[in-house]
């Protein structure tokens, strides 16, 4: 048994060095020097003097991303820093903020977003799994299945969107941004969080439903169901007590992976949404079509570069999923954990702006 | 000709005192894709309390859908014709609900593979206790000390101990004695033992099937004991039916039938059973061919194509049920054995025939008796099938039935002082593409009976 | 089958047909514009679906963006198929070291949010405009990242279905005729895995249709002005006050073709699982 866990630890290890590596690699082999992305080149202009003040600014940059260290020297001071809990500073042309601030900033609630996502997701899968198993290719189990099928098909992103204009602005149900911690305010609380947990959930519900449904028919068809059935015991009893328990398995393993998928995939959301564009304006786009570019609205704000972002990410990890049960044939590959999800408490790029201040700067207190 | 009443049994008054259950032309289809996969066609029985009765086939003869199709728990795509009285009431037609007073309380089951027919992830205790609780709705305390009386009843030794186990951590046999004790939980009238010892070692199969022997005397129950294994009937019951493609096609108290076998399937199964006299190595009886196809079953007797003495008629018109010399023998034969009527007849040889299966017989019951004497265990000629070769069967759909008692040809006499070691079955999944292909024919009664 | 899987079936029998002949089609171009439908609705006088937001008809623009987004989502899972396909029927098969670092190989593939995994590839794929070098077009950038995305996906199904066929009699049987290895892992192993696989690439189909639709919204998809259901969707959600056609009708395309994928993947699946329950 220890020599298994001790195994299994060095092989999280060895995965965990070669995703970060990976990653890290990945950053490097991008055509274009970090600190050119840094740099507001249109803002400062083309003189002499301008250029000057450029490069003494990138030297600065390099010096203090040790981006003119040899590369595997980056790749471990990273490395180092990462393991003390030091993620470097976002780099913004107003102010420096650890990274890691932002992070602890930023993971309660992703917990709990996750934690509300999974929960709903589940108390409203496991029931609707057990009885459409129960009730196989009756017409009450092709509506569950085309139900989950349909949660499937629906693009997250879009989902987002639909439900945060209508159900938030239309509607003015729930505020379509913003955060309220739990212990200012619970009704608050529970209602910005309905929305992102909701659209979270909806694609998690037919995954599980799904999942479920198919390992409990299998073990409907087990002898000992059978047998539970003969000694007279009612069909509720049978499932709930007889059925449940030995087909959850492949339910729980999945749910646990996404625990981890979630958390991640939140946060790699939130911090993902603009970095992507660096260095890639917009200027390929068709010369007479107003392109929507939510960067540019942000102004120079566009221009800033997080030290991390240009280092591995590691939080994304997840455990490694066991052989057999894992994927089943319909548990889709899952984008859902990381699609760009719904808007809060994230700044919601697709929100049409209604009020364009807070659609950026959510205030979070946390 | 005119039919006469088929009956298993003296058949006594209807719903009198005496009779147990009474089936009546019971049929029991499966709607698959391939159609209507004709499982049980019209089977007629009696059975009173304090009798066993012995059911006998081939897999895929529907012996066990029809143990199923009697106690009402079939799959959702069987449909089930036919009336069943039990103690003079008619159950064919409850619902669910109401079928749930009966299963348990009246009538219960013991099924093939202890390895898959108990729950995995519950205790045992529980699993007994359970029926306790929701039918006799005892306590916690009262239930647990049944459990605990039933579980040395079935000679499980520190019961106490077993009751906090899971199945996994008992042998094979353990585990059948559990589910026999489950099954007799709540003191049923009637128990349906479907093939209750062909998963297990052939060690323990003797003590199994004393033991439901033992109970069924003791508690005065009507037993239907299912298997493909004439050996294993013939010491045990008090009337043997066997059964070939759905139906019925000979049956008459256990000794009658033995000795003057009429049907050609019949004494070809006679026939399989491994002799101890004859030389070792000496070459299995087997029935050519395979079991027919139910979905679309041709024309005249379903025995007909692997019969050889299958005639014209035979092809035509299918035989009823026909009474024969000895009351309560009945057969479905245009040409039975042994009579002037078959091809082959020859009166001497018939008379060696009849001889010769009640030597059979003799033996088997002086080997079970000896076999009782002794408290030993599975002795030779008593021949219960191994397990390994039943296994097998199921893909193989059984074309030959030599394979029954295969295992104890040469004379092995296994003692064995203990029960079996821990066996370590897991549950089947689904079969591989290209075996269900190959047998998508043969299988048809095993494969839809729900298993 | 069901009245469902003639519907999936004709769904996306339509959709394909559309795609490839759009161009034969009497509609609109798709980036011809029309000022005077610009944000005009469905139904608007010749154009059934209206408008986008600068005049362009969305009937068009739909159809010729089901044939970005259908091609991404084949192409894309083709990739993976084979890709991920050979080297998960070769894990669960010969297992071993090959499998360790196989499947190694695949954690480390899967360890990433597979948008943040193709968000990075596409990123890596694509050529420095300032840098001035020349790279893949963008729509096929598209289809390697969420190909390599789909490759560990697929091979961890294939190698899981690999590995309990892989250890069934029929092969030990084949193996002890004297069958060499790619004849059993092409002729024994891999007609049984491929329901499975054929099932589950069905579904990463509409996973990629729709993850093309993130990274559209991330402004790395299909390059604009080729039209892809993703990049309709990002293009409209800033007028999706007074024009949610715009919105709607892509996701309402993506919505109807994932849900008949995933439908007909689940018909496949089910057609090789037959039993009936107990209870």
């Amino acid at each position: 048994m220890a020599a298994l866990v001790a195994k299994k630890l060095v092989q999280l290890v060895l995965v965990v060095f070669l995703v970060t590596l990976f990653t890290f690699m990945l950053v490097q082999l991008k055509p274009g020097e970090p600190e050119d992305l840094l740099v507001p080149l249109s803002s400062v202009g083309t003189t002499e003097e301008a250029k000057q003040v450029i490069d003494e600014y990138k030297a600065d940059i390099r010096a203090d991303l040790n981006l003119d260290k040899p590369l595997y020297e980056q790749y471990f001071l990273w490395l180092g820093g990462f393991v003390t809990g030091d993620l470097g500073d976002y780099y913004n042309v107003s102010s420096q903020r650890p990274v890691s601030d932002r992070v602890s900033d930023s993971l309660p609630v992703s917990i709990q977003l996750m934690v509300y996502a999974q929960l709903l997701a589940l108390v409203v899968a496991i029931p609707m799994g057990v009885y459409s198993a129960y009730r196989a290719n009756r017409p009450s189990d092709k509506a569950a299945n085309t139900t989950a099928f349909a949660m499937l098909a629906m693009p997250n992103f879009a989902l987002g969107l639909v439900l945060a204009y209508y159900v938030g602005v239309v509607l003015g149900w729930v505020p379509p941004t913003g955060y309220t911690a739990p212990d200012e305010n619970l009704v608050d609380h529970v209602k910005t969080m309905a929305l992102p947990a909701l659209s979270l959930a909806v694609g998690q519900i037919a995954i599980y439903m799904r999942l479920l449904r198919s390992d409990m028919i299998q073990t409907l068809q087990e002898d000992f169901i059978l047998m539970a059935k003969s000694k007279g015991i009612s069909n509720a009893r049978v499932l709930w007590r007889h059925a449940l328990r030995p087909s959850s398995l492949t339910l729980l393993t999945v749910a646990g992976l996404n625990v981890g998928a979630l958390i991640g995939g939140r946060r790699g959301h939130r911090e993902r949404v603009r970095p992507a564009r660096h260095g890639r304006p917009h200027r390929r786009s068709h010369p007479e079509q107003p392109v929507h570019r939510p960067a540019e609205r942000r102004g120079h704000h566009r221009h800033r570069l997080r030290a991390h972002q240009l280092l591995p990410r590691l939080s994304l990890h997840r455990p490694r999923p066991p052989d057999p049960q894992c994927p089943r044939p319909l548990n889709p590959p899952k984008p859902c954990s990381a699609r760009p999800a719904p808007p809060v408490p994230g700044p919601p790029p697709p929100i049409p702006p209604p009020s364009p201040p807070t659609a950026r700067s959510p205030r979070r207190r946390g | 000709m005119t039919a006469p009443v088929p009956t298993l049994d003296q058949r006594p008054e209807p719903g009198g005192a005496g009779c147990l259950l009474e089936v009546d032309d019971l049929r029991t289809s499966f709607r698959t894709d391939r159609g209507m996969v004709r499982a049980v066609a019209g089977v007629t029985l009696n059975l009173e309390r304090g009798k066993t009765l012995g059911i006998v086939g081939e897999s895929g003869s529907g012996k066990s859908v029809l143990a199923r199709s009697i106690m009402g728990i079939v799959p959702n795509n069987a449909e089930r014709e036919g009336s069943i009285r039990f103690e003079g009431t008619e159950i064919s037609g409850l619902s669910q609900a109401r079928m749930r007073e009966y299963w348990g309380q009246q009538m219960a089951m013991v099924f093939q593979d202890p390895m898959t027919a108990l729950n995995p992830v519950l205790k045992i205790g529980r699993q007994i206790t359970e029926s306790l609780h929701e039918h006799l709705e005892f306590s916690k305390e009262e239930a647990n000390q049944t459990a605990l009386a039933l579980l040395k009843s079935v000679g499980i030794p520190e019961p106490a101990r077993r009751l906090k186990e899971y199945p996994h951590q008992l042998s094979g046999g353990m585990r059948q004695r559990v589910m026999i004790a489950i099954a007799l939980a709540c003191g049923p009238k009637l128990l349906f033992a479907d093939e209750p010892t062909t998963a297990l070692d052939v060690t323990v199969q003797a003590q199994i099937l004393d033991l439901l022997q033992f109970q069924q005397r003791e508690r005065f129950m009507g037993m239907i004991l299912v298997t493909h294994d004439l050996g294993v009937v013939a010491g045990r019951t008090d009337h043997i039916g066997v059964m070939y493609a759905g139906r019925i096609v000979e049956t008459g108290p256990t000794r009658t039938l033995f000795a003057h076998v009429r049907h050609p399937y019949t004494e070809a199964l006679l026939q399989s059973i491994p002799k101890i006299e004859l030389p070792s190595h000496s070459r299995l009886q087997s029935i050519a061919g395979r079991p027919p196809n139910l979905v679309n079953t041709p024309p005249g007797c379903t025995f007909a194509p692997r019969c050889p003495y299958a005639q014209d008629r035979c092809r035509e018109e299918e035989p009823p049920l026909i009474e024969a010399e000895q009351p309560g023998h009945f057969h479905r034969c245009w040409f039975p054995v042994g009579t002037p009527a078959n091809p082959a007849y020859n009166a001497e040889a018939s008379a060696e025939a009849t001889a010769r299966g009640e030597a059979t017989f003799d033996r088997i019951a002086a080997a079970k008796a000896d076999a009782a004497r002794e408290d030993s265990t599975a002795s030779a000629g008593f021949a219960p099938a191994p397990t390994a070769v039943d296994g097998e069967a199921d893909a193989d759909a059984e074309s030959s039935v030599s394979a029954a008692g295969a295992g104890n040809v040469g004379g092995i006499h296994n003692r064995a002082g203990d029960d079996d070691a821990p066996g370590g079955g897991r549950p089947r999944r689904r079969q591989p593409l290209r075996a269900r292909r190959q047998t998508s024919t043969t299988d048809n009664g095993e494969r839809t009976d729900g298993r | 089958m069901s009245i469902g899987a003639w519907l999936a079936i004709g769904w996306l029998a339509l959709i394909t047909a559309l795609a490839l002949l759009a161009p034969v089609l009497p509609m609109d171009g798709p980036n011809e514009s029309f000022g005077e439908i610009a944000r005009e609705g469905p139904g608007a006088e010749g154009h059934i679906l209206g408008g986008d937001g600068i005049g362009r008809d969305m009937f068009s623009r739909t159809v010729y963006g089901a044939r970005s987004s259908l091609l991404i989502g084949v192409a894309s899972i083709l990739i993976g198929l084979i890709v991920g396909g050979l080297a998960g029927l070769i894990a669960g098969y010969f297992r071993g070291r090959l499998d360790t670092v196989l499947t190694g190989t695949f954690d480390i593939l899967l360890a990433f949010p597979s948008l943040v995994l193709a968000l990075s590839l596409v990123s890596f794929f694509r050529a420095d405009p300032e840098a001035g070098t020349g790279g893949l077009p963008p729509a096929q950038i598209v289809v390697v990242a969420l190909g390599i995305v789909s490759i560990p996906i697929l091979a961890r199904i294939t190698r899981a279905n690999t590995l309990t066929w892989a250890q069934r009699e029929f092969v030990l049987a084949a193996r002890a005729q004297g069958a060499k290895h790619p004849r059993i892992l092409f002729r024994e192993v891999l007609p049984n895995v491929l329901p499975a696989m054929f099932s589950i690439a069905l579904l990463g189909i509409g996973v990629a249709i729709i993850a093309e639709g993130g990274l559209s919204l991330l402004g790395v998809g299909v390059e604009l002005p080729t039209p892809s259901w993703g990049n309709i969707i990002a293009e409209g959600r800033g007028s999706l006050r007074n024009a949610p056609h715009i919105v709607f009708i892509p996701s309402i395309a993506i919505f109807l073709t994932v849900l008949a994928l995933n439908y007909m993947g689940d018909v496949i699946r089910t057609r090789f699982d037959v039993r009936e329950s107990a209870l």
